[in-house]
This record gives C-alpha cells, structure tokens and sequence, in this order.
C-alpha cells in the first residue's frame, strides 16, 4: 500500500517542481521593469531541478524531481537609450533588468505542458488503483 | 496451492507491469531535468522460468530481483542532456496501463471461478 502512495507522490512531485517554475516566471514578468532598492536592475530567477537517484530508489523503479535551489541569473542586463531618464549613465544608457520576454513566455509554455503530462500520469495511478481495489468486491 | 496456480502465473507479470508504471511515472516528473537520463525496466526472462525450489533449503528469490532498471541509449533530445521524450513516455503509459488491467482481469476471473467453486460447495 506504501508503495502505491509512493507512486503518487513521484508525480505529485514533479507537479510541485513544475508549480515553483511558473511562479518563477510570473516573478521574472512581473519584475520586468523593477529595480532593488539599492538601485541596482532585478535580476532574473532561474529554479534548478535534480532527479533524486539515489541508488535504494533507483532499483525500485521511483526517481523524484526536486527543485535544489532558486538562483539569480549573471546575464548581462538589458540596455536601453534614454538619456533623459535619470538612471541614465554618462552616455545616456540605462540598464533594464536581464528578463527576456519571449524566454520566460516558451518556459511557461514548457512549464504547463510537463504539469499536464504529470497530472495525466498522476490520473492512470489512479485508474490502476481503482482496478487494484475492484478485486476486493 | 493448485487451485491459486492461475493467479500465481499473472502475479509476476502484474509486478512487472505496476514497476513499468513507477518508471514511467519517474520519466515523466524529470521530463525537465537536467542531465537526467531517461530510463526503463526490463524483465530477465532466465530468472524468471528456470530457478525452480526443489529442494526444502533453497533460498526463494526476491520478488524484486527479476526486474532490472536500464537506462535507454537514444540521442539526446535537449540541449540539457535530457533525453526523455514525453510523447513516448505517455505512449507507454498508455500501453502499460491497459497491459495492467488486462492482468487485471485475468485475476478477477480466476476470483470469480474460487467464488464460485465456494458457493456450490456451501449447498
């Protein structure tokens, strides 16, 4: 019975991996144009998803996803001529947080996609729980 | 016993198939990992029909021994060094899934025929 829980859990898992990534990219869409109080551009969230392998898991069959950490992005920020903005430098440039639009647009495509691939998944464990169950009757 | 000898013949084949599940299942939630390498279970057909016990002392082999996870060799797909390809996962998923059921019911028949060998008898 712990192994069927299990089997939810893997898929519940990569749902959750998926759910952080798209409220990453709503903060990235959001931020587009933000600065950070010490005037510094924001700069872009990236989430970094590992497979749990460990070995006793492996035989079993049962991999999970994990977001190990959310970092910062070290791209280089947008720049923008404006010169009469006042966070324009000497000559007349201003840096833009390093947020790509049509980037974070194809990762949210991504995103929904693979949580509706686990959902689907998530719903055939279920079937074959039910089929499990019917043997009682 | 012998009159279990239908259900004892699926078993494996259930376990197989409920293991396939877990794997696919695993494929699926690392899709956008990565490095991740896509990976599969295969049934090693010699442990399955040859060890027999024939003896009191002998060691029944694990249920688990006779799958084996392998990883599939395929050009990568991404530029991430992922190579699951969702559409074959939910292909399997698909197939796997009905694979289960068939084993399914080749139990519940055998259930059906012990119910009612259990009813005729109670008359």
């Amino acid at each position: 019975m712990n192994d069927l829980f299990r089997a939810f859990s893997i898929s519940a898992s990569g749902m959750y991996a998926q759910r952080v990534r798209m409220n990453v990219i709503a903060s990235n869409l959001a931020n587009y144009e933000s600065y950070r109080a010490n005037g510094e551009p924001f700069r872009k969230l990236e989430v970094v998803f590992q497979a749990l392998e460990d070995p006793k898991n492996l035989s079993k069959g049962e991999v999970p996803v994990r977001v190990v950490e959310i970092r910062e992005s070290n791209e280089p920020f947008r720049l923008v001529y404006d010169p009469t903005n006042p966070r324009a430098n000497q000559e007349g440039y201003v840096q833009k947080p390093n947020v790509e639009l049509v980037k974070e647009m194809v990762d949210m495509i991504t995103a929904v996609r693979s949580y509706e691939a686990n959902l689907n998944a998530f719903s055939a464990t279920k079937e074959i729980a039910q089929r499990t169950l019917e043997l009682w009757r | 016993m012998d009159i279990f000898k239908g259900i004892d013949k699926v078993l494996p084949h259930l376990n197989f198939a409920w293991k396939r599940h877990k794997v696919i299942l695993s494929n699926i939630a690392n899709a956008d990992t990565p490095n991740y390498r896509a990976k599969d279970v295969v049934m090693e057909e010699e442990s399955v029909g040859k060890l027999k016990i024939t003896r009191e002392k002998h060691i029944s082999p694990k249920s688990g021994e006779v799958f084996r996870v392998i990883e599939i060799q395929r050009r990568l797909v991404g530029n991430d060094f992922n190579n699951v390809s969702l559409e074959e996962e939910m292909a399997k998923l698909t197939q796997n899934r009905i694979a289960y059921e068939a084993y399914m019911r080749m139990i519940r028949g055998s259930v059906d025929k012990l119910n009612n060998i259990i009813k005729e008898g109670r008359q």
